[in-house]
């Protein structure tokens, strides 16, 4: 099972680059692709589900290419785009039903795996309700059972956990780590705790370019050491967020306490903390911001 | 000050969203493709033989008028949206959670509509200025006999237009097929009336110019007996060789004349005002009654106390691995299901009556009336293939299925075919058992035709309104007043005779193909 995204690029008009020469070999297991807001990751989603087309570049999947042999990756894949509707007068079933027969399935089948994928999700009790009179956070329920419906080896999901209460994420999570083992899952957010929970290996990408591709351990190693607590007054926070990257900030009793991630140790009463993913994140997104400023 | 301010920029930001849509840019395409019809004569007002000589008052009276009578056809199809457009796309619901008033928004749309209408009409003045300047008889040019028309004619009707767009789209019944229908009549009856000469109700401005230009041709001609001619005219070889000219002034606007237009801009204002109290803002769930309010507390009470908890009872290793393997007549349930669903209980009951209609009618009467009104009752079902995918944003879920061309997209008009079939199945049972066999053919044809009409058109356009309003107007010229041409559902032995049965099958494939076309762009890959 492999994916293999080769120096691909998508211009949209107006010459803005939605990803630039982006190159990725993805097995089994799942994949975070974190990034900031216009970072280019939904962009990358859409051509590997097959619904748009890179401007330039290959991506094949198994060896076959998306471009000339989609329906090769179709039949496999299971897609939960960022931003997607429902028909109002459906019901759960009804919508799945829909989305099962158009991906193969039929009869009895369909109808015991939409049953079983209703379970899972928690939507059973709400499985006959009008989807347009559902809430944000189930209809996004019934995204997630859509995706999983044809048992996909490639499942790309795009902001999943938008919209989900936290019982529900913990749940979706579980279900993620669950699915991991023998399939590829690409997962893209932005919620880094997320990522940290699930990832067996992480994509970092910015400008519509690849950063880092690499372990959650081998990220977590290249800040290990450059993560700090500073205690400061409230009036320093403004000085403190010019200079050094601040992850987090709490007021407490004493004053502020900021989380700050740094190659130097701050001045002032300051303590070695433990690294966190985000922390990495904060650290490698400003540092390529250097980079690309120099 | 504040509150107006707040409406310019209300209708600034409409007025700016809808002109960099790639369609404004199509429609003002149209819109100059229309001017050029009328500079060549092609589309045309005239007296019977008798034309005004090519001044700026002919070229700008003609323009405005013929301008006039499109827009507030097409105008009306063009703005309605702009409350759905915020209603989809959830800018309606942070203007509701803001002070502004229901009656501060709707004016703003209107005013946002007039804007729009009132572009259109202006452009199209342009055109005839273009006229004159290309076949202009070189008198000199009067810039009022141009602007006056437009400023008294054109801008009352489009701010009538406007209003109607707003108030359909505010009253739920009205803002969908029905509506679409319903003003499509109504404005054409209009239109038809006011070229019989009853003035009333003269919107587009049609009778007042055949009264002041039928004075003006007997002035030259006191024995003529002039007629009126709206609409195309290339094609009749009389008209086009026998033309008699006749000084046109343009008209003497009196106070009486300029009221009589502006009484337009007044209903304009009291239409908004009267939708007012129906526009929900943005606000679509419905009050329950109090049993039925009990009913569904419980249910809710039901569903929040049986949620489970974080481990859920089933883990995916659990479930059984499906096996995939495609059905056609799964993917048509699946079609028919999803066309059929969400009507109200009455709509099925009538298509059953025509059904039985068309059983048991006298076999013209079955023709004509039955048989039309079954054939027009799924007009929502058949408008909405080929444009569901967009406007339920669904279209990335159905992309990314196997071939979704030739797999949705296929069993969605044969969803469409089954759904015609069964509602001319009465006259089809009737003719295939008991004769005449004849008419067979027919049935079949019409019950291809609609169905891929509505996949071409919506599908090209991805809007509903298109179909819509070509497949009402076909169907009550051709099937109800029977004109052979476009008679699809071959009411008439004349269309029987004339072989439309097969034009209209052929012309199906053609629709299919295209529809085909147009999803394949779409789907990119």
């Amino acid at each position: 099972m492999n994916l293999q995204i080769n120096n691909i690029s998508k211009l949209y008009k107006g010459n803005v680059w939605g990803i630039k020469n982006f190159s990725l070999n993805i097995t089994a297991g799942v994949l975070g692709l974190l990034g900031p807001n216009g970072a280019g990751k939904s962009t990358l989603m859409r051509i590997l589900a097959t619904v748009t087309r890179p401007t330039a570049g290959t991506v094949y999947w198994n060896g076959s290419d998306l471009v000339l042999a989609p329906n090769e990756v179709r039949r496999v894949l299971g897609y939960l785009p960022q931003d997607f509707g429902i028909y109002p007068n459906l019901n759960a079933v009804e919508f799945l039903t829909y989305l099962a027969a158009a991906k193969g399935l039929r009869g009895r089948v369909a109808r015991r795996r939409i049953d079983q994928l209703l379970e899972i999700v928690n939507m059973a009790d709400a499985r006959k309700r009008r989807l347009g009179s559902l809430s944000g956070g189930m209809k996004q329920r019934v995204g997630i059972a859509q995706a999983l419906i044809n048992n996909p080896e490639l499942l790309i999901v795009d902001e999943p956990t938008a919209g989900l209460d936290p019982e529900e994420r913990v749940r979706f999570r579980n279900l993620l780590s669950e699915l991991a083992e023998e399939r590829i899952v690409i997962l893209s957010t932005h919620i880094v705790s997320d990522v940290e929970a699930v990832a067996t290996s992480i994509a970092l990408i910015n400008k519509g370019q690849l950063l880092v591709h690499t372990s959650p351990e081998e990220l977590l190693r290249t800040v290990a050491g450059k993560t700090w607590e500073v205690l400061i007054t409230s009036g320093e926070l403004i000085e403190l967020k010019k200079n050094y990257i601040v992850g987090s900030s709490v007021k407490t009793g004493e004053g502020v306490r900021a989380r700050v991630v740094s190659d130097e140790k701050p001045a002032g009463s300051t303590r070695a903390i433990a690294t966190n993913l985000e922390d990495a994140y904060l650290y490698l997104l400003d540092r390529a911001r250097d980079n690309s400023r120099t | 000050m504040r509150k107006l301010e707040i409406l310019k920029q209300l209708i600034l930001a409409d007025f700016r969203e809808r002109t960099r849509r790639y369609s404004f840019l199509v429609t003002l395409m149209a819109i100059l493709f229309f001017g050029y019809l009328v500079i060549t004569d092609q589309f045309t007002i005239r007296f019977g033989v008798y034309r005004g000589i090519i001044n700026s008052a002919w070229a700008g009276t003609v323009m405005t008028v013929a301008s006039t009578i499109i827009l507030s056809l097409a105008g009306f199809y063009l703005v309605k949206n702009t409350l759905s457009r915020d209603r989809t796309t959830n800018v309606g619901q942070i203007l509701a959670a803001t002070p502004l008033s229901r009656t501060e928004y709707l004016t703003a749309k209107f005013l946002s509509n007039f804007l729009v209408l009132a572009l259109m009409a202006a452009i199209l003045e342009l055109a005839a200025i273009v006229m004159y300047l290309i076949y202009g008889d070189g008198a000199g040019f009067n810039l009022w006999h141009v602007t006056s028309p437009l400023l008294f004619i054109a801008l009352p009707a489009m701010a009538f237009v406007a209003a109607m767009a707003v108030a359909f789209e505010s009253i739920r019944p009205l803002s969908g097929t029905w509506g679409n229908i319903i003003y499509l009549v109504l404005i054409e009856s209009i239109i038809i009336t006011n070229i019989q000469e009853i003035t009333f109700f003269d919107l587009s401005g049609v009778s007042l110019f055949i009264r002041k230009g039928h004075e003006a041709v007997r002035t030259l001609y006191p024995d003529a007996r002039p007629g009126v001619v709206v609409g195309f005219i290339a094609f009749d070889e009389f008209l086009s060789k026998n033309i008699k000219t006749f000084p046109w002034h343009g008209f003497d606007w009196t106070a009486a004349m300029i009221l009589s237009r502006l009484k337009w801009v007044g209903a304009a204002l009291a239409i908004v005002t009267a939708a007012v109290p129906f526009f929900d803002r943005f606000d679509r769930t419905k009050t329950v009654r109090p049993q039925k309010q009990k009913k569904r507390m419980k249910k809710n009470r039901e569903y929040i106390t049986t949620g489970k908890t974080i481990s859920p009872a089933l883990s995916y290793h659990q479930i059984d691995t499906p096996r995939t393997c495609f059905s056609y007549p799964a993917m048509l349930a699946a079609e028919i299901r999803l066309m059929l669903k969400g009507y109200h209980w009455f709509w099925y009951l009538l298509g059953g009556a025509m059904i039985v209609l068309e059983l048991t009618l006298p076999l013209a009467e079955a023709r004509r009336f039955a048989l039309s009104g079954a054939m027009i009752l799924p007009l929502a079902v058949w408008s909405a293939m080929g444009t569901r995918e967009t406007r339920y944003n669904t279209a990335q879920l159905l992309y990314s299925t196997p071939y979704p061309v030739t797999r949705q997209l296929l069993a969605s008009f044969l969803a469409g075919v089954i759904i015609a079939l069964l509602m001319s199945g009465g006259l089809l049972i009737r003719c295939g058992l008991w004769g005449p066999s004849s008419l067979v053919p027919g049935l079949l044809a019409a019950s291809f035709f609609a169905p891929a009409l509505a996949l071409a058109f919506g599908t090209l356009s991805g809007s509903k309104k298109l179909f819509e309003v070509t497949y009402f107007l076909m169907w009550y010229i051709g099937g109800i007043e029977g004109l052979t041409a476009i008679n699809f559902l071959a009411t008439t032995d004349e269309a029987i005779t004339a072989g439309m049965p097969l034009i209209f099958a052929l012309i199906s494939l053609g629709l299919l193909m295209v529809a085909f076309i147009a999803r394949r762009h779409r789907v990119i890959l």
